[in-house]
């Protein structure tokens, strides 16, 4: 295989001879780049083994000589490694990751001292906490809470929920502008601010069913183009305007203290912290 | 005789039901209006309180920046207000519905609340 790779690269030195060779690598990985991904895209992806019948298999070759039975272990191991990383590929390249736009992202970088874990499990000091998937969350919690509930005979799904689920709240869309996913993968305590400040958007909305929507932007001025601010904007569908103000308020109250929470477990932050939470508007959309 | 803000407020709760004047115009005044109403009042309990607006070029920013340092209810409120100021005031295809010049008047009138209550208390 390598032999061949190198095959192309002389019939290309060979096909330009006036380009220098290092140019001509360049173009070639350039062009590789540019399209494995598609090939990717395109490729039809073997299914996944179901974990019902890896665990039959694993049953079944246990029968098997332990050499027998460590390659074909090791064999099942590889395909399903292989094969996970070529979805994950595929969902990243789709866009459809977590990791691309969350700030998690930026914390999972393996680099994290104390202090910055300590910041980041603080948005979890209040109980239940749920963010970009929620009704993953709840469901998972009405699972534990209601062991007791039997399936009926001959009902029974591979991959479906065996318990019935409490009725949830649909849960808000968040979306972030990409000047301030910029800054997210840049700057590791605002990626943990906003990480932090999401939780308690959605857990809000949750809890109060009254915000549909949040949108988190980096707001720039006419009047004043230097003038950069974070804005959360919030739509609230339904309510009326006094209403819309409780929310509005009630919801700054609880940013706020997260702040303040943020700086007890990072105090050596304080400074920065307070300068991204006076630059953090929260905007009630008003119509 | 120093011209009191809050007169501004009452220009946008006026301008909102004269029929005198095409509709749009009159939606995109009175959300003008009641932010300057609000800014003005800020800024000047602001001056009383201390802080200095010397730099016109960065005059709302400083005032919105000191009403978020002093309440951030009220820097949500002014922010917000100032917003809906740029999108009535300069774009052109902005859409002003009725329904906000009368939310952003009520909001300015929130805000001199707010202010002025924070003044009472002190």
């Amino acid at each position: 295989m390598a032999n061949k790779s190198f095959n192309v690269v002389d019939e290309l030195i060979e096909a330009f001879p006036g380009v220098p060779p290092d140019d001509l690598c360049k173009a070639l990985v350039g062009y590789l780049e540019a399209s494995l991904p598609e090939i990717l895209r395109s490729l039809e992806l073997p299914p996944i083994v179901s974990p019902v019948r890896r665990k039959l298999e694993s049953l079944r070759i246990k029968r098997l000589r332990r050499h027998e039975r460590s390659r074909a272990e090791r064999s099942h191991t590889e395909y399903d490694t292989f094969i996970s990383e070529l979805y994950l590929l595929r969902r990243q390249l789709d866009g459809l990751h977590d990791s691309c736009t969350s700030s998690e992202y930026a914390i999972s970088d393996g680099n994290t001292n104390r202090a910055r874990q300590e910041r980041y499990f603080a948005g979890y000091q209040d109980g239940q906490t749920s963010r970009r998937f929620p009704e993953i969350e709840i469901e998972r919690e009405a699972l534990f809470r209601s062991p007791e509930v039997e399936t009926p005979p001959g009902s029974f799904q591979p991959y479906v929920a065996l318990y019935p689920v409490r009725e949830e709240l649909p849960a808000p869309n968040v979306t972030i502008d990409i000047q301030t996913q910029q800054r997210i993968v840049t700057d590791k305590l605002f990626a943990d601010v906003t990480r932090t400040l999401e939780m308690k958007l959605v857990e809000f909305a949750l809890r109060t069913g009254k915000i549909s929507n949040y949108e988190l932007v980096t707001q720039t001025d006419v009047e004043i183009p230097e003038w950069k601010r974070i804005v959360v904007k919030m739509i609230s569908k339904g309510t009326m305007f006094d209403e819309k103000i409780e929310l509005w308020d009630e919801l700054d109250g609880i940013v706020r203290r997260s702040f303040d929470r943020l700086k007890q477990y990072s105090p050596s932050d304080s400074e920065a912290l307070n300068s991204i939470n006076r630059n953090l508007f929260l905007r009630m959309e008003l119509i | 005789m120093v011209f009191e803000p809050l007169q501004f407020l009452e220009v946008a709760s006026r301008i909102l039901k004269d029929r005198n004047y095409e509709e749009e115009p009159r939606w995109r005044t009175a959300i003008s209006r009641a932010y300057y109403a609000a800014f003005l009042t800020v800024k000047k309990r602001l001056e009383e309180w201390g802080y200095s607006f010397a730099d016109v070029h960065r005059l709302h920013r400083d005032v919105i920046d000191g009403a978020m340092k002093r309440d951030s209810t009220m820097g949500n409120k002014l922010e917000t207000l100032f917003n809906h100021r740029v999108d009535a005031d300069y774009m052109v295809q902005a859409f002003i519905p009725p329904e906000l010049a009368k939310n952003c008047t009520r909001l300015s009138e929130l805000i001199i609340k707010r202010i002025e209550e924070t003044k009472a208390k002190q």
